[in-house]
């Protein structure tokens, strides 16, 4: 049963990352290579609030959350000044340099040792989460949550506001918006959003090190998101489910774990190149990168 | 007479960035006004520097030194969205309307920045927000059907991306889009270039609803002369980033100085 | 001390630079963000290695059999990928992703053909000159002297050849070349292979000296596109302004703090240029809208 409970878990924290990537990817067409640094800090810093404070989980989860927004700026920063290809190089550079931190400031994040012994999350300072199935509802409540926000936001004028500057950002801040708001609300919103998975994953495998959000965890974040396809919820779900199996169901089939390991990758390798060439919506999204 | 738009010594020069000594000057102490409640035609050869002159009204080109004063307040380096929002909209050159978005969405983002866009705004105030969608909605309505009759297609395939529509019905589009605004001054950069000869007297009208219903300023770039003696009560033309005629637009297009440089003549 | 640090910052530098044509080689004429330029100086170390080592041919045999491979593998990633989605008029950032599918297909197809562990070179021992405090192996002296050489021709050939002043005329404005009646396509071929050609002759120089795995292609590739940035997009020159300023710069963050930081310190360098001198050292200013 346990297994189950990982996959469900698993699922639901790339359910909301990639709904996280969403908001710039799907909805603004800003590809951003930093989602799994934002990942990251979210997962150091509930890491910290769970090891040093006892809160319980929402207020902590709310926290960590705001608190990793804020580190957005930097991102939503380089999108106002920076144009097209530059704008993805920075956001890269903005990865590796957070990586970088949380592999050498050993002084704080203990570098490649990484933090152990996390404390599970308490939900209204009673209950502690400690059961996989508790964290795998806590997983499924919480994607819920992050899908029926990320709905809303498709939905509402905000969200068309969005859309339109991935359209044409000339013609949106001639028509009285202030694009850059917009877009230091969008990375704002993908940051936070990524930084609760992070919660979810520290409160859950109890021990996080630098190695979970290295570039190439950006890359997967992103391949979810273009595998199920972008602007909408359904194709993060799908997405989600489909790397989180996959490399389940080729252990299945018996192959050992190192030619596993490589042969997923291959997979997802190729499934970015067919979506790009031949799928541009993914499954089951609604728009495609432009 | 009454200005609602006040441009003085507007300097502006490029320096080319492979011969540092060579500068390019776009302007040069231009200076105009605009008369409110009038529709006034920019004429002038390509690369006299009129689309470059709306760059700087609408805050998107930087740089340039002199005064824009718009309704007695000064715009000079204000951002392109805070112009807008203190009333000067602009049609730019080519489709420009957001093609993934639908006829519909496309209307009610013409309407200016309002609190319904603060993000979870739909989820925490539904009702509230429902309701100012629908008005935005209704006023759209209003717009295409006065605009396009009510039977317009707009309105029937509102919910249709705009990318389907052709060019010219892109451009009426845009169009219409505009005075969700309710701008006091409309710039309109070559309204029927590229547009197939049916829907001009649909563009002319527009620009019309513009200025007579709502008494609004337009100050719009053409080349066509026909449109422009048809349409503008005021007429500039411009050369080398100067304004070397104005005045009825007959008068000016007749003007032998005109003829000269702009018809070849 | 200083010196030391500088000369070993140097011939980084210059293996930085011929990576670094080999990007721009792409960038300046296509504007593809080839990141799949990383997997391909994987493959040219592997195989490189497998032919001197393996089958026991001459070091120069293997640069060969490298080379060769490498940019017909380029040129492969061109024809089957970027060039249908050039087709599809699609956007930047799309063949950026479909790179990263390349990269990542061929990353683990290398480590599946030949391991996910570290491979060296036989240790034959090289021999090490030194004049005071300093030293230079003999290892160090081959990639200077051979990426000296490298870079001087790859420059001539720009400048002087027929194809060098075609690839030059592409990347100032490739419309106005087809126009003129030039086929792009036939270009792409050349750049591609070209491209391949380098890339691998800096990867075999370098990993002749330090080893490799299938991952070591990413770092060095982010470095060549830094240098690219630094020293001005759009340019030839800038690729050896900018390959060997980091290099030193590397090596003084090395000398000073420690090797550790190198990495960030580059990307802050990166972050720092795009936002205050995006143009980089020598580079034209580019128009806005």
């Amino acid at each position: 049963m346990d297994f189950l409970y990982h996959i469900i878990i698993m699922i639901g924290i790339y359910t909301i990352l990639a709904l996280a990537a969403n908001i710039p990817v799907g909805l603004a067409n800003l590809l951003s290579l930093a989602q799994a640094a934002f990942y990251g800090i979210g997962a150091y810093l509930s890491a910290f609030v769970l090891l040093n404070f006892n809160i319980p989980l929402l207020p902590g989860l709310f926290v960590v959350a705001i608190t990793t927004g804020f580190f957005s700026l930097l991102i939503s920063l380089a999108s106002i000044r920076l144009k097209g290809d530059y704008f993805i190089l920075a956001a890269l550079g903005f990865q590796l340099i957070v990586f970088s931190v949380l592999y050498n400031w050993t002084d704080v994040t203990k570098g490649p040792y990484g933090i152990s012994g996390i404390p599970p999350p308490r939900l209204f300072a009673f209950i502690e989460l400690t059961a996989n199935f508790q964290f795998a509802i806590l997983s499924v409540s919480l994607a819920a949550l992050t899908s029926f926000l990320f709905y809303y936001l498709v939905k509402s004028p905000f969200g068309r506001v969005l859309k339109s500057i991935r359209s044409d950002e000339l013609s949106v801040s001639i028509s009285g918006r202030n694009v850059y708001q917009f877009k230091i609300i969008a990375f704002f919103l993908s940051a936070g959003f990524s930084a609760s998975a992070g919660f979810l994953f520290a409160g859950y495998v109890k021990y996080i090190d630098p190695t979970s959000f290295t570039l190439d965890e950006s890359i997967f974040i992103l391949s979810a998101l273009f595998i199920g396809g972008l602007g909408n919820v359904k194709g993060c779900i799908v997405g989600a489910a489909v790397i989180v199996i996959l490399p389940e169901l080729l252990r299945f089939a018996g192959l050992p774990d190192n030619i596993a390991a490589n042969l997923r990758q291959i997979i997802y390798g190729l499934a970015l190149i067919l979506v790009m060439l031949y799928f541009p919506k993914g499954l089951a999204g609604d728009t495609m990168l432009k | 007479m009454e200005t609602i738009l006040n441009i003085s010594n507007l300097n502006l020069s490029f320096i080319s960035d492979r011969q540092k000594e060579e500068s390019l000057f776009l302007f040069r102490d231009l200076s105009l006004e605009i008369e409110r409640e009038k529709i006034t035609a920019l004429v002038g050869g390509n690369g006299a520097g009129k689309t470059t002159l709306f760059n700087v009204i609408s805050g998107l080109q930087r740089g340039a030194s002199g005064k824009v004063n718009f309704q007695g307040s000064e715009i000079t380096r204000l951002s392109p969205y805070k112009i807008a929002r203190l009333g000067i909209g602009r049609l730019f050159q080519g489709a420009r309307v957001f093609e993934e978005l639908s006829i519909l969405d496309n209307m009610v983002i013409g309407a200016i920045h309002h609190a319904n866009e603060i993000p979870f705004y739909n989820l925490l105030f539904y009702r509230k927000s429902m309701a100012f969608e629908k008005g935005l909605e209704e006023k759209a309505e209003a717009i295409l059907s006065e605009l396009f009759g009510s039977n317009n297609i707009f309105w029937e395939d509102r919910i249709k991306p705009a990318g389907n529509l052709s060019f010219g019905h892109q451009r009426l589009l845009a169009m219409a889009r505009l005075l969700m605004g309710n701008y006091s001054l409309y710039l309109l950069d070559e309204p029927t270039a590229g547009v197939h000869v049916q829907f001009i007297e649909q563009i002319a009208s527009a620009i019309r609803h513009m200025n007579s219903h709502s008494h609004k300023t337009v100050l719009l770039i053409e080349h066509n002369m026909h449109f422009v003696r048809q349409m503008a009560e005021y007429c500039l033309y411009m050369e080398n980033g100067k304004i070397i005629a104005k005045g009825h637009p007959n008068d000016v297009l007749a003007s032998d100085q005109v003829q000269q440089s702009y018809m070849g003549i | 001390m200083f010196l030391q640090f500088i000369i070993n910052g140097l011939i980084t530098g210059m293996l930085y630079t011929l990576a670094s044509l080999g990007y721009a080689l792409v960038y300046n004429t296509t504007r593809i963000f080839h990141l799949a330029l990383a997997v391909l100086y994987v493959v040219a170390a592997y195989i490189f290695w497998h032919v001197t080592v393996v089958c026991g041919f001459p070091m120069f045999a293997g640069i060969f059999a490298s080379v060769c491979f490498t940019a017909l593998l380029s040129l492969a990633i061109d024809r089957l990928v970027y060039f249908p989605l050039f087709k599809l008029k699609a956007s930047l950032s799309v063949v950026l992703v479909s790179s990263i599918g390349v990269f990542t297909v061929l990353t683990n197809l290398v480590a599946l053909t030949w391991g996910n562990e570290f491979k060296a070179f036989g240790s034959d021992i090289s021999r090490i000159y030194s004049s005071g405090n300093l030293i230079v192996t003999g290892k160090q002296l081959f990639q200077f002297i051979a990426s000296l050489v490298l870079i001087i021709t790859f420059f001539l050939f720009l400048n002087r050849s027929k194809t060098g002043l075609r690839i030059k005329a592409v990347r100032d404005d490739s419309e106005l070349y087809q126009v003129l009646g030039f086929s792009l396509t036939k270009m792409r071929v050349t750049v591609f292979l070209l491209s391949g050609a380098m890339i691998s002759l800096a990867s075999c120089l370098t990993a002749w000296d330090i080893g490799m795995d299938p991952y070591v292609g990413m770092p060095i590739l982010l470095n060549a596109i830094v240098a690219l940035i630094i020293g001005g997009a759009g340019r030839f020159e800038s690729c050896v302004i900018g390959g060997i300023t980091l290099g030193i710069l590397q090596a003084l963050v090395v000398w000073q703090w420690s090797a550790q930081w190198q990495e960030a310190i580059t990307f802050v360098v990166l972050i720092i240029f795009l936002f205050l001198r995006p143009q980089g050292f020598i580079g034209e200013k580019s128009r806005v809208v």
